[in-house]
């Protein structure tokens, strides 16, 4: 596989306190993969790290390749073209646009700046608004930020990242604080516009069946490591660490009332508050004793790139009787 | 399951014609009748703009009703609380419980000390008020020892549990949950669910739980009341509302909702635009 993004390795310290360890996978042209995590987890400073959109007084190690070259060592003057080759999308939008230039100003500085036909530019804005599901663009481009819902606000976010045509979209939990509804139109509308143009996407969620929905692959992480990497098929149907299983049957079923729903006791942890062994091995149901202290190499496993000393009897089901089952695969 | 018996004295929330209006500005609850009865849980569901939070904050005393009645343990709170007594009394009957609990928990007050006051508040002797903190931690899943710490020290779920026990402290006959489990983490959610079940069936009471997660909806709730706009447009039993939708804006909701298999659908005209 030739990638397009590529992780080797790469760690994080922020002013001394451990952020991530080793985290490694690949994102190819075209692709989008799901990072998916719970709070703490380290996927959305995984993610920045490709753009190096760290936080003062980071330390990284190791590399975070986009189309060969590292991002972690490179000069200052040459950031801003790296970046150019990212969309970037975050949770709320009123933090990423000025809000006393009106909406159009906004999709049009690009052009403005390079140059570009502004009345070209303008028809192209109008399009990709309309296709991101806005019904009178014209109207829109003359409103001001604070005139526009978060719902609407967010779909002019996307219009404008995808109106450059990156080769790469970095989303950072980009529609968590939208309605349900418009969450579905908006990751339909923008799906369809990004595999139209090729581009490929990093997803940071906490939301294993939106990932799976919108993903072709899956990096599950948990306390600052990389846990399982699998297609979002495998993930769904077999997943092999006990930690994405807990995941999985811990959302509830939309079908059936519960007695009790199955979960991961205990609360997650950041990585600093790990030990040598696997991160996931204080809250694991099947731990034993070597899971504390040494860290399981990452391995293929069932279709699975995973972390875990008890992998195999998972993947045969010899434990199932310990591990929580998600209520549609039971 | 949960109510057999559903006589008059079962109801322990009754909303009617309930309308709300802020100024001269858009209705923003119009015309909202359900009940809550003891035991079991409504579940209040919608979008932003659904009114589902004012209708809790009107029950809670927060706001007044524009017209209509919405009516606690037999007394009509469509106006708000006149007297520190009046207020110390509706206490005892309703609680409320936010999303986040930060916003209401002391930073600098330890748990149990909060927890205290709250037990004080309703009545508890003095001598036996200790006992209570460590009952209502238990009830929680919740140790003594966590009652020794500060707020920020907790996490999200640890901090959610206490914002439940503070607020069965006076032992209400109905707790409101205000996207009380939104924020939490999927793993610690389900646990805060379990909780809140187990709770039920324990002490008896009532939740109206306002959510727009249809999952949890299906964990929790007895009976459904779908809004938009203020207005509703289905409740019934949870059964038929999810099972069976009769509204489309149900059908859009639930189909909107991830879950295994799940493809995100648009519902824009201009989705078949050509480029």
């Amino acid at each position: 596989m030739n990638a397009l993004a590529d992780y080797r390795d790469l760690g994080l310290e922020i002013g001394g306190v451990p952020i991530l360890r080793g985290v490694s996978f690949a994102v190819a042209p075209g692709e989008a993969v799901g990072l998916v995590g719970e709070s703490g987890s380290g996927k959305s400073m995984t993610l920045r790290a490709l753009a190096r959109l760290l936080p003062d007084r980071s330390r990284t190690t190791g590399e975070v390749l986009l189309d060969g070259t590292d991002t972690l060592t490179l000069p200052k003057g040459r950031l801003r073209a790296h970046r150019r080759d990212l969309g970037m999308v975050f949770q709320d939008p009123r933090a990423a646009i000025n809000p006393v230039h009106t909406v159009g100003s906004f999709l049009l500085e690009r052009a403005r700046d390079t140059g570009d036909d502004l009345e070209d530019a303008r028809e192209r804005a109008t399009s990709m608004l309309r296709r991101m599901g806005i019904g009178d663009p014209e109207r829109r481009m003359a409103q001001y930020p604070f005139e526009l819902s978060g719902g609407l606000l967010q779909r002019v976010m996307i219009a404008s990242v995808l109106m450059e045509r990156p080769r790469l979209l970095l989303a950072d939990e980009p529609t968590t604080a939208l309605d349900v509804t418009t969450q579905s139109d908006v990751l339909a509308l923008a799906g369809e516009l990004r595999r139209e143009a090729g581009t490929a996407m990093l997803l940071v969620t906490h939301d294993l069946d939106l990932a799976n929905a919108v993903c072709d692959r899956i990096v599950v992480m948990y306390g600052g490591r990389v846990l399982e990497t699998a297609s979002t098929i495998d993930i769904a149907s077999r997943p092999v660490h006990p930690y994405t299983r807990g995941l999985l049957a811990s959302r509830p079923p939309l079908t059936r009332r519960l007695d009790v729903i199955p979960v991961v006791p205990g609360t997650p942890v950041a990585a600093s508050a790990t030990g040598p062994g696997c991160p996931f091995a204080s809250r694991c149901p099947v731990a034993v004793g070597m899971c504390a202290t040494e860290l399981p190499e990452e391995r293929t496993v069932a279709g699975s790139l995973v972390r875990c000393h008890r992998a195999d009897e998972v993947a045969a089901g010899e434990l199932d009787a310990k591990l929580p089952l998600r209520e549609e695969v039971r | 399951m949960s109510h057999e018996s559903t006589g008059v004295d079962d109801v322990v929330i009754e909303v009617e014609h309930l309308v709300k209006r802020y100024g001269s500005g858009p209705v923003v609850v119009d015309d909202v009748s359900f009940t809550v009865r003891r035991c079991s849980t409504t579940a209040l569901v919608g979008e932003s703009g659904a009114g589902k939070s004012t209708i809790g904050a009107i029950l809670s005393g927060l706001a007044s009703a524009t017209s209509g009645r919405a009516v606690v343990c037999g007394e009509d709170r469509s106006v708000a609380a006149r007297s520190a007594r009046d207020r110390r009394r509706r206490g005892g009957q309703l609680q409320l419980v936010p999303q986040d609990p930060y916003t209401t928990l002391d930073p600098s007050q330890r748990i149990g000390a909060a927890l205290q006051e709250a037990v004080a508040l309703g009545g508890v002797p003095r001598a036996a008020q200790e006992a209570r903190v460590a009952e209502l931690l238990d009830l929680v899943g919740l140790s003594e020892s966590h009652a020794r710490l500060v707020p920020r020290s907790l996490s999200g779920g640890q901090r959610q549990r206490v914002a439940i026990a503070r607020a069965l402290a006076t032992s209400p006959e109905v707790l409101v949950l205000d996207e009380a489990v939104s924020a939490l983490d999927v793993s610690v959610q389900a646990q805060v669910l379990n909780v809140l079940n187990r709770l039920q069936r324990d002490l008896g009471t009532a939740y109206l739980f306002v959510t727009h997660d249809l999952g949890v909806v299906r964990q929790v709730a007895d009976d459904v009341v779908v809004l938009r706009g203020g207005v509703i447009v289905e409740q019934g039993p949870v059964d038929r509302v999810l099972g069976a939708p009769q509204h489309e804006y149900t059908r859009l909701l639930l189909d909107s909702t991830p879950r295994p298999d799940w493809v995100p659908v648009s519902r824009s005209p201009q989705q078949s635009t050509a480029p």
